[in-house]
């Protein structure tokens, strides 16, 4: 793996790679293990300054995406005909090209991930338009945990009125009466 | 500078002196720092080891309690969820006012003042009753009596601890069973004040939690006020009982430790006789209330934070037990409540 390799798998990653040299870094990302690396690895630090959740099978990106090729049902045929039209579409194939490459990896390399339905789910926790339920404020409770108010008022009349007649109440302090008033179950 | 610090300064000071003289003196010097060293060392031990009895302790938080005016932040733990509370205690006159207001969520209060208590709750009309037994004057308050409560608690020195930038002693009042609660009371060296205060469950870790996050201690003037006007000393725990069998409801077996100190006919809003009766251990307390005729009651039992009430049908009468106790013990003393006689009233 030269250094112009690693140059032009860069501006691969980034998008901005030269129409013209676009196809020969693919065939050689393709074959070279040592350019898979650096492919995982630059999207790594991507994601990286971009402050993107990093998860550990990203490094397996190269593996995955072959598999996935692999066990599409994709005739070769035709891949002559693709190659005429491309080169008929001149430098915006390039481009093109590039943009699908930006686009597979920022959107569709996560979903390469998503385990299938029943599997236990990743560590990294994904954000989502709604926040994770356990993040979300309690909903309103009753003082006494009853759904009948005017009993729990009647126990609130009842505990205000131990704790003022009680002859231990003082001795505790604030303990108490911290109690009446601190209660709170709606938050 | 410490004190063996100066003796070793002192030392080396004089410590190659050409004359005899001079050697004798900063040996004498040297004997005479030493021995002011060691008459202060059982000085300090002494003071320490009475501070640190908790019986004393205990005595000076309920002459805090009932004669300091103070105001401050404090924080409230339960059940995962931090609370917090502005309270503002003055005594003025002889009479002591206090006040709790919540600072989140909806606003509650608790208001003290001349024996009175008033207590404004969320979705709640304001709860207000008039306090008739001892407990209706703080300065008339009581405190914990290690000796009284000896049966059923042991009363420790726990060391020391800083709470809210000040130094306090630490008291513990360690349950002997699982019917009755313990605490750690957190008592600020300087005023006696309780600045953090722990309820402690069966499982010997705290349920709920109260500490000052800010103190403001108010003018002195209060506190001679409140001393002169107060009684000598505060009385101790050993809470008079009431004959049992003096009125139309007994217990068969009340837990070990509990009996009956109070007994007093309560109205409801409906203008409904209540029989109230408080049943004490010298520090635990709970309330029975038996209704003759409830709009409705509760059957079964609930809580609010270490607050258990417990609730059934005896007699056609709706008993009500509530208090700050397990719930082992409010089931217990309902189980126990039966008609004098065995006929209801």
């Amino acid at each position: 793996m030269s250094e112009q390799q690693r140059q032009q798998l860069s501006a691969l990653v980034d998008g901005e790679i030269d129409p013209a040299l676009e196809r020969a870094t693919v065939s050689s990302l393709q074959s070279n293990d040592g350019l898979q690396g650096a492919w995982e690895r630059y999207h790594l630090i991507g994601a990286a300054i971009r402050s993107e959740q990093l998860r550990e099978d990203y490094r397996q990106i190269a593996s995955l995406v072959s598999a996935r090729i692999a066990d599409e049902p994709v005739p070769l045929a035709p891949a002559a005909v693709r190659r005429r039209r491309r080169s008929r579409l001149g430098p915006f194939a390039g481009a093109a090209l590039a943009a699908s490459a930006a686009f597979f990896a920022v959107f569709a390399v996560p979903q390469l991930f998503d385990p299938p339905p029943g599997t236990q789910a990743p560590a990294a926790v994904q954000v989502t338009s709604s926040a994770p339920r356990q993040f979300r404020l309690p909903s309103p409770t009753q003082r006494w945990h009853l759904d009948k108010p005017a009993l729990e008022n009647k126990l609130d009349r009842f505990l205000v009125n131990h704790q003022a007649q009680s002859p231990a109440s003082d001795m505790k302090g604030f303990l108490p009466y911290a109690t009446l008033v601190g209660y709170e179950t709606r938050r | 500078m410490k004190r063996g610090d100066s003796g070793a300064v002192a030392l080396s000071r004089y410590r190659n002196p050409e004359r005899p003289a001079a050697r004798y003196r900063a040996r004498c010097l040297v004997v005479a720092l030493l021995m002011c060293a060691a008459g202060a060392a059982p000085a300090s031990q002494s003071e320490s080891e009475s501070e640190s009895a908790p019986g004393e302790q205990l005595a000076r938080m309920s002459d805090a309690l009932r004669s300091l005016s103070y105001e401050g932040t404090l924080v409230y733990l339960h059940d995962n969820k931090l609370e917090t509370l502005r309270v503002v205690h003055r005594v003025e006159d002889g009479q002591v006012s206090e006040q709790l207001v919540s600072l989140n969520g909806p606003v509650r209060t608790l208001t003290r003042e001349k024996g009175k208590v008033t207590c404004e709750l969320s979705d709640s009309y304001p709860i207000s009753v008039q306090g008739q037994g001892v407990g209706r004057d703080l300065l008339h308050a009581r405190t914990i009596d290690p000796e009284g409560i000896a049966d059923h608690y042991l009363v420790h020195s726990l060391g020391t601890a800083r709470v809210a930038g000040r130094q306090t002693d630490v008291v513990g009042i360690i349950p002997r069973d699982g019917l009755r609660y313990g605490y750690r009371f957190y008592l600020d060296r300087k005023s006696g004040l309780p600045l953090k205060s722990d309820l402690i469950g069966q499982q010997a870790d705290p349920i709920e939690q109260i500490m000052f996050t800010s103190l403001n201690l108010l003018s002195s003037e209060h506190r001679a006020m409140a001393r002169a006007k107060s009684l000598s000393k505060p009385s101790r725990t050993d809470v008079e009982s009431v004959e049992p069998e003096s009125g139309p409801w007994q217990f068969a077996e009340l837990p070990p430790g509990f009996s009956l100190v109070m007994r007093d006919n309560w109205s409801d809003t409906a203008g409904q006789p209540v029989e109230h009766l408080v049943l004490s251990d010298g520090l635990a307390s709970l309330s029975v209330y038996v209704e003759s005729d409830p709009q409705e009651g509760l059957e079964g039992g609930t809580r609010i934070g270490a607050v258990h009430a417990a609730g059934t049908r005896v007699s056609g009468h709706q008993v009500t037990v509530v208090g700050e106790v397990p719930s082992a013990t409010v089931d217990a003393v309902l189980a126990s409540i039966r008609p004098a006689g065995g006929a209801p009233p």
